[in-house]
């Protein structure tokens, strides 16, 4: 499956009936077998149309898999879903957040957020929006405020009083050492390609107290690094 | 709704249906929880309790079952709670919580078939426990972080359950009465102008020690009297005068300061009753 193919947003519904759709899926029999809409709306009482199109989003998300109309909960599904329902939510948390992080979605729409830190709601919808490449329609509003939701549960994003989604301190960690580590590589494979002309370069960062001094040292340890190699 | 304990306790005892939902509702209130019926729908439990004060937060789905004397609460109710929790997974708690419980809350008692199916995320609590419960916190006052030890009981709650909660209470109201009675001469408790002038508060842990092993109460460390001494003395118990590294019994009325301590009081008193009489009878 292509990364385009694996990127789907859910439709109609929030976070809190996503989350009995899954939870569903457990109490059906999901955990062993594959499961019908059927099933799985008598337990969850959400319609049976809703978890139809939601369905794909779990598989991009790598909690569920099957084919139209049969789905069983992976693995990673498994445990999101029984941590859920013994009520161990924190548990429960920590094995979403490290089973999706690095879904397509998530990661883009994580470094969305990092780049442009502080976003509101209404900003990050748009551009999960357009990530998916689907319409300002309410039905996938909707669901990709659910998405929203399910990431600020989650732990990846987090949400001020105010309404200010970041990503969360510990994931900013994460995301600025596979920066550097992305800056580094990509300019250091660039640098490689060109002619070797000298010429002065100069820089001006303007620092503010909203600056933050540990990203500006890895810019200018990158630049520096990819610099020395020409 | 009310948040008198004793009418708690009433309703506990002889209310059924959704009186008997509403009493329990107050009961976890009155514990120290924000408690809330969810008024019937289906689907959903009888109630929702919540600790945001904990360390580590919690929320509670509470079922709610009264049968006729002679009948035992069956395991289907387990079955209705594990079902009804999922509804309460919303956005909101997930986000707040770090824990979720199940509880069901039944009278005259549970039949083995519920006991036995209720293991491992069910914790079953007889209106007679829950009575007890309501009688140590008028006492001893739980914490969030207490009541969790409860509610995380997979299975029926027990006596011994609620005991290894009070028990650190009581072992303390025993130690703070042993460290009253090595304050005063004679240990003579009705005559409250024998305090003993100054002693280093060594001294007093070293009597403590004495007077543990011969009352045999287990296993008292010099650090827990240390600890003792050190509540003793603060502004709110009032019990010692400190100075230096010296104690004696503060000027304030033994009675006043038990009668301000309420229920815990009264237990601290009693305590250094069957103590003194104990001690004179040995020495």
């Amino acid at each position: 499956m292509s990364e385009v193919e694996e990127i789907a947003v859910p439709e109609q519904i929030g976070w809190d009936a996503l989350t009995k759709i899954l939870v569903a899926y457990l109490k059906a029999g999901g955990e062993k077998e594959k499961v019908s809409g059927q099933a799985v709306q008598q337990i969850s009482n959400v319609s049976q149309g809703n978890i139809s199109v939601n369905n794909k989003f779990f598989v991009s998300l790598g909690l569920l898999e099957g084919e139209t109309g049969q789905y069983k909960l992976t693995e990673a599904g498994v445990k999101y879903t029984k941590a859920l329902d013994w009520g161990r939510i924190d548990e429960a948390k920590t094995v979403l957040a490290q089973n999706i992080k690095d879904k397509p979605l998530v990661r883009r729409t994580l470094s969305y957020v990092d780049l442009n830190k502080p976003v509101t709601e209404d900003d990050l919808v748009a551009k999960i929006a357009t990530i998916a490449g689907v319409t300002k329609e309410s039905r996938f509003s909707t669901g990709i405020r659910g998405f929203v939701d399910m990431l600020s549960t989650s732990g990846l994003l987090h949400e001020d009083s105010e309404g200010r989604i970041t990503i969360s301190k510990k994931d900013i960690a994460e995301q600025d050492l596979l920066t550097d580590k992305r800056t580094v590589a990509t300019t250091a494979t660039e640098s490689s390609k060109r002619t070797s002309i000298a010429f002065p370069v100069t820089f001006t960062i303007n620092v503010d107290q909203g600056t933050d001094v540990a990203k500006v040292k890895a810019v200018v340890k990158a630049i520096r690094e990819a610099l020395s190699e020409v | 709704m009310s948040g008198n304990p004793a009418d708690i306790i009433q309703r506990l005892q002889t209310d059924r249906g959704e009186q008997f939902e509403g009493a329990v509702i107050d009961a976890f209130n009155y514990l120290g929880l924000d408690a809330s019926l969810t008024r019937t729908q289906e689907a959903e439990s009888d109630g929702t309790a919540e600790a945001l004060l904990a360390e580590s937060p919690y929320f509670v789905v509470i079922e709610c079952c009264a049968v006729d004397q002679g009948n035992e609460v069956g395991y289907e109710k387990i079955g209705q709670i594990r079902g009804n929790f999922p509804a309460y997974l919303d956005e909101r708690r997930q986000r707040i919580f770090k824990t979720g419980y199940k509880l069901l809350v039944g009278k005259p008692a549970f039949s083995s078939n519920a006991r036995a199916r209720a293991d491992p995320d069910v914790c079953l609590i007889q209106a007679t426990s829950l009575i007890k419960m309501i009688d140590f916190h008028s006492k001893y006052h739980f914490s969030q972080d207490e009541l969790e030890l409860v509610m995380s009981v997979a299975g029926e709650l027990t006596e011994e359950h609620l005991r290894n909660i009070v028990n650190i209470y009581q072992r303390r109201i025993s130690i703070y009465a042993l460290v009253c009675l090595s304050l005063i001469m004679g240990h003579a408790i009705e005559s409250e102008n024998r305090r003993r002038p100054f002693i280093p508060a060594e001294q007093v842990v070293g009597q403590v020690l004495g007077y543990s092993e011969m009352l045999q109460i287990d296993n008292v460390q010099d650090y827990e009297i240390r600890e003792c001494i050190r509540d003793m003395s603060s502004p709110i118990l009032k019990i010692i005068d400190s100075r230096d590294d010296s104690v004696r019994l503060s000027s304030v009325s033994l009675k006043t300061i038990t009668a301000n301590l309420g229920e815990m009081g009264k237990e601290f008193f009693s305590k250094l009753e069957d103590y003194s009489n104990r001690l004179r009878a040995r020495l």
